[in-house]
């Protein structure tokens, strides 16, 4: 089959499904298909996004140059919104969930898109619930595997932790510095370059340069390693179901993972294989204490981990779109 | 700067000007700004295809917060708005141009076709002259740019090759190659239909995606159908580096397409593979570069004259060999280097 | 050639289906035409029967839309009479296509098509309020409510300001219509082109008496009214005109030829008595044509009067002019198109008078009107000219098509996205849309 993946993207911003239509080419092309990606620039934050969404839907994705193309998969939302008769929806992002859930009539736009798609797949209870309310009830649950697999290899645990915060989240932020200050462990926050400024601020104003420093999200490799040798990591975003490889990554490399009481991760990933904090003070540093008086239960929380990610494959991500 | 390079793309194809934007993205980072590569989709196989894909490209948002400048090379990809865009015009949407009344063209010949044709060369007349500059990639393209929607260009900038290092000299083997998209309007039947009147043993070696299958199928029928299996290959689809090995040993280049814009990458190759090439007097603005008898031959567009001048050629190594260093000479004689196009595309 | 589908009443005792064989008889020679007959059931009563003619009362609606489909362009021949259009315009709705309306009013084909036919009264209202909005949507409801008779009409200005022209054209793509008044009334409402070609030659033109001169000055003037003799036709003026004026009773005889209206029949007896103008006024009834074309030759002024007027196109003044005779016209509408020249355009009783009188006086300045008149329809209601124009006009509604197709995609997909709750990005596409358009 001709297969065409579409995505949006900011340009010089961020992309909103960073790295997912790749590694879905890849594995769709080792089974025979031809694949073709299209990226399409979205401006989210402008006033004009039913324009924009307007413009998506001008365009045809069904034929050209003489060839029939098969099937559209479509990620996110606004890709979604690409008119195609056998279209496939994967919706991943706090952005997803937000395009169902506006009050008034100001879901539309996302709405159309979805009721004509013949699959739909969500990375979270979230925003399957979302698309429920709106009376789409078949929808499978499909979180993403890693894009970067071989990034992420378990490897002896160093005295450091990795730490995904969500944006312009002072008290979080506040929280984990005060853990790593009791533990006298280093802190790696994840973070994307435009948010590195104003991390390094707080870091600084805190006096804990010697404690945190921000890690680039773009750089994979150098977060792979971070993870892969990690004591554990720290998932504190509640803001989206998912937010790129951190936390499957820290499984697969068979650390120890601890999730705010308010992620959407919970629902996602098997309680065997995380620890749930409260989020308190001190409650982090004692979880974090009692791993490391505990070394069975962290091997424990590591194999289950390993074993809920090795049954994260492309193939079926591209078995269930396909389906 | 931050630089958004904004082109139009048909799923599953990829050809010159696709090359082309990569190539001016490979350069432009070299010179240590950023770029973001824009492909909209466009779908040309119904008027209303055309005229929605235009109206998708003007609704097409880019901040000017994040963006410093915008460079479109195709229709309709020029048609997104933007303060600060400058074009290097690769291609209008030549079957409501030069390609008027003949085969290609797309839009039926009725009232309706009539209508769409109008609407898409008013928008062109319109939208061309928001760009602050226009460049074209050969003089063809300024002329018809000229004639059709009376817009004089910024000036001619030859495309080069993104890795010349790739193409050199090497032996004179025993075969013409053709490496190019294969579509109709390339014409490798043509070359197919040369080598039935072939009396030499050189041999034809065609390589190349086809836009779509029907057309791949339809040539290896051909060269069943004429008995030709021995002499002419079909490769699909080569790397970049089994490309420049091809032509390093080729005894010389065709290059047959219709009327197109420019004289093409392949013409590009084999220049600096020390290699002619021959050409048709209608296939557009291969002459820009080519002159018949000095790098290769211009011959009529047909099996027979195609034959004779790959026969004639053959026939005489020496004056092959001498052509092909004419050849290599003809890129410095034409600027064509990648400073010239920045110096103008970036006004650095 | 271009392929046309014309719609249009075709029975031999239609108007419109006379004006339709004038035009096609022409046209066939120009353009693949087959013709859909809305009226009959037999083709033998058919003006053309040997044609290319399809009857759309004998044939499945599939059958028909898929002829529809396969033409370049349909036209759709638009009236009053209820029985003979309803179905056109049925199809018309369907099928986008150019519509020549014949009646600018409507009035009754739609109280017709909804209340009458279908007793569908919030039908009618629809199209009374899309065409008027508040204000029709009361009237409406004042004719559904049995408040207002719908039939007041016909005698009052009300039904021109009321005209439902802009419900029955609804979604055409153009409109052909006679008159500079018609076109001047449509274009208040049409997003669509509207082309205003002249008539054309009417089949009496070719009539052996109709290439007869004037008669010879004579003692008696003799004037002449024809057609469906009712209230708009001013026959009451022209005989209070008469009775008022000494030049006049001594020097004219009027007939009055066709039905008669009863109630306005009575009136006009009672002012022949009134004025005692028996010796001078003939009602003739109805008339058969040769005996009508008779009359029409041995006249010398033809009174044809109409106030108000309903925005038509008068075909009995072109047949008028066509027989160069003098011509007394009200002046308005179509009628005040003619050249100051030819016709005698009154507005009043009183100038009705003036006019009649001069007429009868001034017998060189009655015949030079009869000439430049005739003149004056000879070149300007050419059916050649009419065809061309019309071509012409389907050419350019062909030509405008991909666009309206982009506007209507445009439309469809932002209201399937919900912009009739952003009213400002709905605005920006039409902006864009509208630049698209080839000036």
């Amino acid at each position: 089959m001709k297969i065409i993946i579409a995505t949006t993207f900011m340009p010089f911003r961020h992309e909103a499904h960073p790295g997912l239509a790749e590694p879905l080419a890849d594995v769709l092309r080792e089974q025979g298909h031809e694949v073709d990606i299209v990226r399409l620039p979205f401006d989210a934050d402008s006033e004009s996004q039913l324009e924009q969404i307007f413009a998506f839907r001008c365009f045809d994705l069904t034929t050209g140059s003489g060839n029939i193309f098969d099937r559209l998969i479509a990620i996110g939302w606004a890709a979604g919104a690409l008119r195609h008769p056998a279209k496939s929806i994967w919706l991943t992002t706090s952005s997803d969930q937000a395009a169902f859930t506006m009050s008034g009539e100001s879901h539309r736009p996302a709405e159309r898109g979805v009721r004509e798609a013949k699959r739909l797949a969500a990375a979270s209870d979230g925003i399957a619930s979302a698309l429920r309310t709106l009376g789409m009830d078949e929808v499978s649950l499909l979180y993403p595997p890693l894009t970067d697999a071989a990034a992420f290899v378990p490897k002896p645990a160093q005295d450091h932790l990795v730490i995904k915060l969500p944006q312009d989240s002072p008290d979080r932020t506040a929280l984990i510095l005060e853990t790593l200050q009791e533990t006298r462990m280093r802190g790696m926050f994840v973070v994307r370059p435009e948010e590195r400024a104003s991390l390094c601020d707080t870091i600084q104003a805190a006096g804990m340069t010697d404690l945190a420093q921000p890690l680039n999200v773009t750089d994979r490799a150098a977060v792979g390693e971070a993870v892969s040798t990690a004591f554990a990591v720290l998932h504190l975003d509640s803001s989206t179901p998912y937010s790129g490889d951190v936390p499957l990554g820290a499984l697969r490399a068979r650390k120890p993972l601890l999730l705010a009481e308010d992620t959407l991760l919970r629902s996602v990933f098997p309680a065997s294989a995380i620890l749930t904090v409260k989020l308190a003070s001190h409650a982090f540093t004692e979880t974090l204490k009692g791993l490391r008086d505990d070394r069975q239960r962290c091997e424990q929380l590591g194999a289950a981990g390993a074993r809920f990610e090795k049954n994260m494959t492309w193939e079926q991500v591209a078995k269930r779109l396909l389906a | 700067m931050n630089i958004a390079l904004v082109n139009v793309k048909a799923p599953f194809v990829r050809g010159g000007a696709e090359y082309l934007i990569d190539s001016l993205a490979a350069k432009i980072v070299e010179r240590g700004h950023r770029i973001v590569k824009i492909e909209l989709p466009f779908n040309w196989n119904t008027p209303q295809n055309v005229l929605s894909h235009m109206l998708a490209c003007r609704l097409i948002r880019l901040d000017p917060e994040t963006i410093d400048l915008v460079i479109a090379i195709k229709f309709p990809a020029y048609y997104v708005p933007f303060a600060n865009k400058k074009l290097w015009l690769v291609h209008q949407l030549r079957q409501v141009y030069e390609l008027w009344g003949t085969n290609y063209q797309i839009f039926p010949s009725t009232p309706e076709g009539e209508g769409a044709r109008a609407m898409v060369i008013a928008a062109d007349n319109l939208y061309l002259r928001e760009a602050k500059a226009i460049y074209t990639n050969s003089r063809i393209v300024a002329g018809r740019l000229k004639r059709f929607n009376d817009i004089d260009a910024d000036g001619v900038l030859y495309p080069p090759l993104l890795n010349p290092e790739l193409f050199g000299p090497g032996e004179f083997g025993d075969y013409f190659f053709y490496p190019s998209r294969m579509t109709t309007i390339k014409r490798q039947e043509l070359a197919i239909e040369a080598m039935r009147h072939v009396r030499s043993n050189f041999k034809l070696v065609l390589a190349g995606k086809a836009d779509h299958d029907a057309y791949d199928k339809h040539l290896r029928y051909k060269i069943a159908h004429y008995g030709l299996e021995d002499r002419v290959k079909l490769l699909g689809f080569i790397s970049d580096e089994e490309k420049a090995r091809l032509m390093s040993n080729a005894y010389a280049a065709l290059y047959i397409p219709f009327d197109e814009d420019s004289y093409g990458y392949v013409t590009l190759e084999a220049f600096h593979s020390h290699k002619p090439v021959i050409t048709l007097i209608d296939s557009g603005g291969t002459d820009e570069v080519i002159e018949d008898g000095l790098n290769g031959l211009i011959l009529q567009p047909s099996a027979e004259a195609l034959a004779e001048g790959m026969e004639r050629l053959w026939a005489d190594r020496a004056a092959t060999r001498a052509m092909g260093e004419a050849a290599f000479e003809t890129l410095d004689r034409h600027g064509i280097r990648w400073e010239h196009v920045l110096e103008n595309l970036l006004g650095e | 050639m271009t392929k046309i589908a014309w719609l249009t009443p075709f029975s031999r005792s239609s108007a419109i289906g006379q004006y339709s064989a004038i035009i096609l008889e022409k046209l066939a020679a120009m353009a693949e035409v087959t013709i859909f007959a809305s009226d009959l059931e037999d083709r033998a009563q058919a003006w053309l029967p040997d044609s290319d003619l399809r009857l759309l009362k004998r044939e499945r609606s599939a059958t028909i839309e898929a002829a529809l489909a396969a033409s370049d362009v349909a036209i759709y021949n638009l009236g009053n009479y209820y029985p003979y259009h309803g179905i056109i315009w049925d199809y018309s709705r369907r099928f986008p296509g150019i519509c020549i309306l014949h009646d600018l009013v409507m009035h009754p084909f739609f109280i017709d098509y909804y209340v009458y036919n279908q007793h569908n009264n919030a039908g009618y209202l629809r199209e009374i309020t899309y065409a008027h909005g508040e204000a029709g949507r009361i009237l409406g409801e004042k004719v559904v409510r049995g408040e207002i008779d719908p039939m007041f009409f016909w005698s009052s200005a009300t039904l021109l300001d009321y005209s439902m022209a802009k419900a029955a054209l609804r979604g055409a793509e153009g409109a052909v219509v006679h008159s500079a008044y018609a076109l001047g009334r449509l274009t208040e409402f049409s997003g669509f082109p509207v082309k205003h070609i002249p008539f054309p030659t009417p089949t009496i033109a070719h009539h052996p008496l109709a290439k007869s001169p004037p008669p010879q000055p004579r003692e008696t003037v003799k004037l002449l009214t024809y057609g469906m003799i009712n209230p708009n036709k001013c026959v009451d003026q022209v005989i209070e005109a008469i009775g008022t004026s000494g030049i006049l009773r001594a020097q004219i005889s009027y007939d009055v030829v066709g039905k008669l209206e009863p109630t306005y029949e009575r009136l006009l007896r009672a002012g022949i008595d009134k004025y005692n103008l028996r010796e001078h006024v003939t009602l003739h009834g109805y008339q058969p044509d040769e005996t009508l074309y008779q009359m029409m030759a041995d006249a010398d002024v033809i009174i044809n009067l109409r106030n108000p007027h309903y925005g038509e196109s008068s075909w009995s003044l072109l047949e008028a002019a066509f027989f160069g005779r003098t011509t007394v016209v009200w002046k308005h509408g179509y009628y005040d198109e003619f050249p100051d020249d030819t016709v005698v355009k009154v507005n009043s009783l009183d100038t009705l008078r003036d006019g009649l009188e001069k007429l009868v006086v001034d017998t060189p300045d009655r015949y030079r009107r009869a000439e430049r008149l005739r003149t004056y329809a000879e070149s300007t209601f050419v059916t050649e000219r009419y065809c061309d124009e019309l071509l012409s006009f389907i050419e350019r509604i062909r030509r405008q098509r991909p666009l309206l197709g982009l506007a209507d995609f445009a439309a469809e997909q932002l209201y399937l996205l919900g912009a009739a709750n952003d009213p400002s990005a709905v605005r920006r596409v039409a902006d864009e849309i509208d630049r698209l358009r080839p000036s």
